[in-house]
């Protein structure tokens, strides 16, 4: 018996130290935002206040990937008629394509930490290569839920162009930043 | 320095009016087709500039565009076969709701219950009527193309205060390529506006009018209120005695009188808050 405890043990620690942790993304703490020049006057901040998605990390291997869907109808300028005219078919059109999606298809790490994440950002049904800065990350346990969780703020910088959203152009202006908040609770 | 071409009035009022009168008038000395091929010449100028030629993603936008331009094609080739044949505007109008199901069947798909039902009988009933009134008007040009004009501006600015600047840039090329349309059979003094006319400006502004509710802000009312251009245009009465010109002033006053309610209207809802 302990002979097969032994032999369990020492097949079992190569398997589990390679596995990969799941997170799911906590949608009251993950906000994308966005910032893009307002006529040149001065710069619009706005957030979709709905989102979901995965995160899987393997901090051995250096290795994970990011899958986030947001809600395009949950776009939030602090504007209702502005956030009717953003969810329009002159911006996201969410009516027909209610969502918004990044899928990691490289994770960088610097040390234990993620450093940058290269994905597709796909919206209305076009999708772009798009490489996310990490600005911070940090995996602990959260001391008010009691749970493990992980956290990064990423930003980078897209055309809206390239994704067809053209109206207002030159005018509004056609370079948006994208921050990405995201916390994720350990599955 | 802005370019000209840059602004959504030249883009949507004055060169789908220009064109309008040009190819209308080429084509009516060609004798061609009735001056309805100018509206939807003029039509597709703006589209190259609102939305250039791509067609993917097919949103309901490029649809709708996709079938303008098929009613036209069908219009012209009705036109040029002379085909009459009772019920055609019944005929028209099931075609239009049908292909009003390929523009919103996803919107409708993603609704259920009473929801579902209000959404889709409000869309058939809306484009099937204009289709079926629009058609009725085909042998009097004054008068369809004068209900064009009021239905194509009525539904684009309520387009615009419904938050949609490209169904609004949409309509009004409508309406502004049946008022190079309406110049033309007053200049040249003919009578026939044809399904080359009626029946792309029945498709084309019955869908964006729906589109502006269901995918902008636009309230049904509006639409409701638009609805009785055609039969305004219709039985508006204009004396034998009165020149072209003075009924077509009247009948575009008395189609555009409709469209400034149903306007009003729109802002008032709108305006609650501004952008």
């Amino acid at each position: 018996m302990r002979k097969f405890i032994v032999a369990a043990t020492l097949f079992a620690l190569p398997i589990s130290a390679t596995w990969a942790d799941n997170y799911t993304i906590d949608p009251e703490h993950t906000f994308p935002n966005f910032t893009i020049s307002h006529v040149g006057f001065s710069t619009l901040h706005g957030r979709f206040n709905k989102s979901s998605g995965k995160l899987v990390l393997d901090t051995a291997k250096k290795t994970g990937s990011v899958e986030i869907s947001i809600d395009a109808n949950s776009i939030d300028t602090a504007h209702a008629k502005r956030d009717q005219h953003l969810k329009s078919p002159d911006f996201f059109n969410a009516g027909e394509f209610p969502n918004i999606t990044f899928k990691s298809t490289k994770v960088t790490f610097t040390g234990d930490k993620i450093t940058s994440v290269d994905g597709d950002l796909t919206i209305m049904k076009t999708t772009k290569p798009v490489s996310l800065a990490v600005t911070s990350m940090k995996c602990d346990v959260n001391p008010f839920s009691k749970k493990y969780s992980c956290g990064f703020d990423a930003n980078s910088k897209i055309k809206r162009s390239d994704f067809g959203i053209n109206y207002g152009l030159p005018a509004i202006g056609d370079e948006v930043t994208l921050m990405l908040e995201v916390e994720a609770v350990k599955d | 320095m802005t370019n000209l071409f840059d602004f959504p009035e030249v883009q949507s009022f004055v060169l789908p009016l220009l064109v309008a009168l040009l190819v209308g008038a080429v084509a009516d000395r060609f004798g061609l087709a009735n001056h309805g091929v100018g509206m939807i010449a003029g039509f597709m100028v703006t589209v190259l500039f609102v939305n250039g030629i791509e067609l993917q993603p097919l949103t309901a936008a490029r649809k709708i565009i996709l079938l303008g331009f098929s009613a036209a094609i069908i219009g012209a080739f009705v036109d040029y076969r002379g085909a009459r044949w009772p019920g055609r505007p019944l005929y028209f109008a099931t075609l239009c709701v049908l292909a009003s199901g390929w523009v919103f069947g996803v919107l409708l798909l993603r609704k259920s219950g009473t929801e579902l039902l209000t959404a889709s009988v409000a869309i058939a009933l809306y484009t099937g009527w204009l289709t079926y009134w629009l058609d009725r008007l085909q042998d009097d040009e004054v008068r369809a193309t004068s209900a064009t004009v009021s239905l194509g501006l009525g539904t684009g600015i309520a387009a615009v205060i419904g938050s949609s600047g490209l169904f609004g840039q949409l309509a009004v090329a409508v309406s502004a390529g049946a008022g190079g349309a309406l110049l033309l059979a007053l200049l040249l003094k003919k009578n026939a506006a044809g399904s080359v006319l009626t029946l792309p400006a029945a498709v084309l502004l019955s869908l964006i009018g729906c589109s502006a509710v269901a995918f902008a802000d636009l309230p049904w009312i509006v639409l409701v209120i638009l609805s009785l251009i055609p039969l305004a245009a219709r039985w508006t009465p204009t004396p034998e005695s009165w020149s072209r010109w003075l009924r077509a002033s009247f009948l575009t006053f008395s189609t555009l009188a409709l469209a400034g309610i149903a306007l009003a209207y729109a802002w008032f809802l709108a305006s609650r808050s501004s952008y």
